[in-house]
């Protein structure tokens, strides 16, 4: 009698069929294509309320409440564990019930706090913090209440030589900037959690500053986004790889005009775009950046502030 | 764009400035052989194929939309589904039943494929790219737009249903 094996090795033979009889469609190819298709059908705006409020009454008269568990899609990666939160605390109510996802992005205007889904969905709202908070911190760590929400600043994560801090990690890596003095850190480090010898990632080619903070990005630290201050006070978003290799593109290292911010659960890394030299300043929101597809998205319009990516504590 | 040795700096705008059809490029590196493999295991070689290059052409023509998108391949799924609704009504996988194609290496038994044909598109999707392509869960419902529970769902009712049409045995 075949096994489950059997069966494997069959459906991949038909698969395998079925590539060579299938036509791979190019770029060029699709571009130079009059499509026919169209959106997929959408239901008539009737039918759906007619269904959704049928299936609540299912529902309640079952007495059954559900819950719904908002996540970060169904690609969510560990995203590293949060700082410990330190100083002031603001309370910010929830738009609804829902369980805060992982992770988000955190906006402050002067005037009010947002915390928003990284789909633009805003789940929270309340005062602002203070603005040396948010300066002080590369990370905000928020404590989900039920209908209302804690925000605080991240603090320092314990850092593993004795000339670091900032330190952060994923599953994979820990990063931290290290050497100089405090306030004028020179170096990144990746400490490899097999216990592979860490390496110093290279920042030579930059303009005179520091380094600020880094993050690991959470596909176990392939890549490090790291935030440089230069001399005059303007901010530098770094991207380089951990292992020292080239990123996709070949280049060993890209520098975006901006704050880094961290890396969204789809592996994005999420900057703040603000051009700023030693005498002015150009918001120009904040934006998504696909590694692989060397890609940008605008995730939030200019004007929103400063921003900053939140994790759930708890 | 400055470059500078190796590195390259860019402001942020700028880095968005890669041309619509290198950011397009880009995109159907990413999604088309997942999206041809579901199409085509879905409805077929021919009526596949086709409803990929409009699903693709789609894309081009909306890709301000596309790109902005969360799981564009789930979406253009979809759209490559409406292509085919729009031109034929799909019964039973005719295609898949009708036998192998001239040429193929063919070391399975002759019933897999009318057992194949037989299972609902979705179920025979969500075995195909699992089991006949490697594709994890996650990957495979992501192509689907659909949570991995669901494709689960459908995985397991498609292989209970081969494996009994079958009489393989659930030792390994």
């Amino acid at each position: 009698m075949p096994d489950r094996l059997d069966l494997d090795r069959a459906l991949r033979s038909v698969g395998d069929d079925l590539d060579r009889a299938s036509r791979p469609v190019t770029p060029a190819a699709a571009r130079g294509r009059v499509p026919v298709a169209r959106e997929p059908v959408r239901l008539r705006p009737g039918f759906r309320a007619g269904l959704a409020g049928t299936l609540a009454g299912l529902v309640l008269a079952a007495g059954v409440v559900v819950v719904r568990t908002a996540d970060a899609g169904d690609h969510r990666v560990d995203v590293g564990p949060p700082a410990t939160a330190v100083g002031e605390e603001q309370t910010v109510t929830k738009s609804d019930a829902v369980p805060l996802p992982e992770t988000g992005l955190a906006l402050d205007d002067g005037q009010r706090t947002v915390l928003l889904s990284f789909d633009g969905r805003a789940l929270a709202r309340g005062q602002a913090l203070t603005p040396s908070v948010w300066r002080a911190s590369d990370q905000v760590i928020v404590r989900d209440e039920g209908r209302t929400a804690v925000v605080q600043a991240g603090g320092d994560r314990a850092a593993p030589g004795s000339e670091c801090d900032r330190g952060q990690e994923v599953v994979g890596l820990r990063v931290a900037v290290c050497g100089g003095t405090p306030g004028n850190r020179q170096d990144i480090v990746a400490y490899p959690h097999d216990g592979g010898t860490p390496r110093t990632l290279d920042g030579s080619m930059l303009e005179p500053g520091h380094w600020e903070w880094a993050f690991p990005s959470p596909d176990g630290g392939r890549y490090v986004l790291a935030q440089w201050r230069r001399s005059c006070g303007g901010a530098q978003a770094v991207l380089l790889p951990a292992d020292g290799r080239a990123l996709p593109g070949m280049a060993n290292m890209l520098v975006f005009e901006g704050t880094a911010l961290g890396w969204a659960p789809d592996g994005r890394a999420v900057i703040q775009g603000v051009a700023e030299s030693c005498a002015d300043r150009t918001d120009r929101g904040v934006v998504l950046y696909d590694v692989a597809a060397q890609a940008t998205t605008q995730a939030r319009p200019p004007g929103a502030g400063t921003a900053r990516v939140w994790v759930r504590q708890g | 764009m400055l470059s500078r040795g190796v590195g390259v700096t860019m402001a942020v705008d700028e880095v968005g400035a890669a041309t619509r059809a290198e950011r397009f490029a880009a995109l159907c590196r990413a999604v088309e052989p997942r999206l041809r493999r579901a199409l085509v295991a879905a409805y077929g070689p021919e009526l596949g194929s086709e409803a990929v290059a409009d699903a693709l052409a789609w894309a081009w023509e909306n890709f301000e939309r596309v790109e902005g998108m969360a799981n564009p391949a789930g979406y253009l799924w979809r759209v490559g589904q409406t292509s085919v609704r729009r031109s034929v009504r799909p019964r039973r996988a005719a295609w898949l039943a009708a036998g192998p194609e001239p040429g193929g290496d063919h070391a399975f038994e002759p019933a897999l494929r009318a057992a194949l044909a037989d299972l609902p598109a979705r179920q025979r999707t969500a075995v195909m790219l699992v089991h006949g392509y490697g594709y994890t869960l996650a990957e495979a419902a992501a192509t689907l737009g659909c949570r991995p529970r669901t494709l689960r769902n459908h995985l397991d009712r498609g292989l209970g249903k081969l494996r009994a049409r079958l009489g393989v045995s659930d030792d390994a």
